[in-house]
């Protein structure tokens, strides 16, 4: 009887753990339990007593396939997602105490929008680097003309 | 032998052909295929890439034919899933097709007018605007960025960049891209009149200075740095794109630059044609994304032209010598379809006003804008 009564309040105090796995913008969440260090309707962060390379791993294996691309960062993994999910990324630091710290963030216009004008104007920036050293060459072209010009009247 | 024998035989004989295995989408599929060989072949638009598209769509979509899958008994790809895997998995075809077309373009008007260089940029609007519609439109981000890029009116990289990003977009994109491609002066006049003004329209331009063979030579290596140093994702289109042109520009190796830009490309041609085709089968075609592509490349190409005479509208705020704003049409790299375009237009409201040249300066811009756009994209969402 206490041995059930053991495992029913585990099972209790496990239901919020795994409630929070998918339970933020279907995003996975590491199993074990972590303990939410900050959360809006856009952006929640948790804290993982989990070593940096486990938390990763589990994310690697659960996140398979070209549609999510892994961005190392210094002592961090940025991971972004390119499918119609809800959340757009999950941060993935760790953090010097040996803990890792999971961050998921809504995905969002904003930052679509964003992303899509500077890379608009990131192209007018590869075209302007060409623009320079033609306009330079023209005009050093145009001088010499000039000074073949001059050579062959004189 | 028993008659059930007899029976046995004949429904065996019958299980190996292919009309016991027909499905209603496959006439459709006939019908699709015809109307490419019908533009291809009576009308003329871009025969050279829809006649072996529109031959594909209709030599795929039979029962049981052995072309786009694998030999089950040795595993090797069959006949168009071979070229498709070589030539396009593998991208070597897009990048073949770019060395041909740098053997047979002039960079001159380019080079005399650099700063058409941002309208070549500016053009690319279309195609930031269709990505943020196709993503409203439930399309993955990955999809998104291989549909916007058929505005940029350039085969070989909407061709490699939906390979690297949405594959199993490719023969709905290609289509949609060579289709309007070819469609450029139907579509893009009414744009430019609308975004113009009638004096605007008459802006005279002067000619332009004549192009050293040094300059032509150092432009292919100068464009080949920066690019690659700045979009490196694009670098193997581009980089098969200025060697072709630098040995145009040379003039030391004829032999190879008829070879690039005649034999060699008109190979590549046909296996792209008939790969690309052949990748639209029924059950992949008749579905709604592809459907949704073919309009949205129509408002990418308006949007395109909007964005190139808006460019060059902008621009002459800031020059002594202003652009006629109808070259800024021409930075939808149709080469050199959007530039005859944008001097025909133009001869309609001043005949004494040659800007064929003039165009074709942001036309081969929007090639390396078309090119920067999906190096972008490519950067943004690694690939497939």
């Amino acid at each position: 009887m206490k041995k059930l009564i053991y495992v029913m309040v585990t099972l209790f105090l496990l239901t919020p753990v795994v409630s929070l796995a998918g339970g933020f913008l279907d995003a996975p969440l590491p199993p074990g339990e972590g303990k939410v260090v900050s959360r809006t309707d856009s952006k929640m962060e948790m804290s993982y007593a989990l070593p940096y390379d486990q938390v990763l791993a589990y994310y690697k294996s659960t996140l398979k396939g070209s549609d999510y691309a892994f961005r190392n960062r210094p002592n961090a993994t940025y991971i972004e997602e390119y499918t119609a999910k809800p959340w757009h990324s999950i941060l993935v630091t760790k953090v010097a105490d040996g803990s890792t710290t999971v961050t998921v963030t809504k995905d969002s216009w904003t930052w679509i929008v964003g992303t899509l004008t500077l890379r608009f104007f990131a192209v007018f920036i590869v075209l302007i680097c060409l623009y320079i050293p033609l306009s330079i060459l023209g005009i050093v072209m145009k001088r010499l003309d000039t000074k073949k010009a001059a050579l062959k009247s004189a | 032998m028993s008659p059930y024998d007899v029976y046995e035989m004949f429904r065996g004989t019958l299980d190996t052909m292919g009309f016991m295995s027909m499905s209603w989408q496959l006439p459709v599929m006939w019908c699709i295929a015809g109307a490419f060989l019908y533009l291809a072949i009576v009308k003329g638009f871009e025969p050279l890439l829809l006649l072996p598209i529109g031959f594909g769509i209709f030599m795929v979509n039979f029962p049981m034919v052995p072309l786009m899958g694998y030999n089950e008994s040795t595993g090797y790809p069959e006949l168009i899933r071979a070229f498709y895997h070589y030539g396009l998995e593998w991208e070597i075809i897009p990048c073949v097709i770019f060395l041909g077309l740098g053997a047979l373009t002039d960079f001159g008007p380019l080079i005399a007018n650099p700063k058409t260089l941002l309208v070549g940029a500016g053009a690319q609007l279309g195609v930031f605007v269709t990505f943020t519609g196709c993503v409203l439109a439930g399309f993955t981000l990955k999809e998104a960025a291989s549909v916007s890029i058929i505005g940029g009116a350039d085969g070989p990289t909407t061709i490699y960049l939906t390979q690297a990003l949405a594959p199993q977009l490719l023969g709905a994109n290609a289509l949609a891209a060579y289709s309007y491609m070819s469609m450029v002066p139907l579509i893009q006049p009414p744009f430019m009149r609308m975004m113009t003004t009638d004096a605007e329209r008459k802006i005279p331009m002067r000619q332009l200075r004549a192009v050293s063979k040094t300059e032509k030579i150092l432009y292919p290596l100068v464009s080949t740095l920066v690019i690659s140093l700045l979009v490196p994702a694009v670098s193997p289109l581009m980089s098969m794109f200025m060697l072709g042109n630098l040995m145009k520009e040379s003039g030391v190796v004829g032999r190879l630059v008829e070879t690039s830009g005649g034999a060699l490309m008109n190979i590549v041609t046909i296996f792209l044609g008939v790969s690309v085709g052949c990748t639209m089968q029924a059950e992949k075609f008749l579905t709604a994304k592809p459907l949704f592509i073919v309009s949205l490349g129509l408002i990418d190409f308006a949007v395109c032209t909007m964005g190139g005479v808006a460019t060059v509208k902008l621009m002459n705020l800031f020059l002594k010598e202003k652009m006629n704003p109808l070259i800024g049409s021409a930075g939808v790299s149709a080469v050199p379809m959007a530039a005859r375009v944008s001097h025909n237009v133009g001869q309609q409201y001043d005949k004494k006003n040659y800007l064929l040249m003039h165009a074709m300066g942001p036309n081969l811009a929007g090639l390396m804008g078309t090119a920067a756009a999906a190096g972008m994209f490519i950067a943004m969402f690694g690939r497939a």
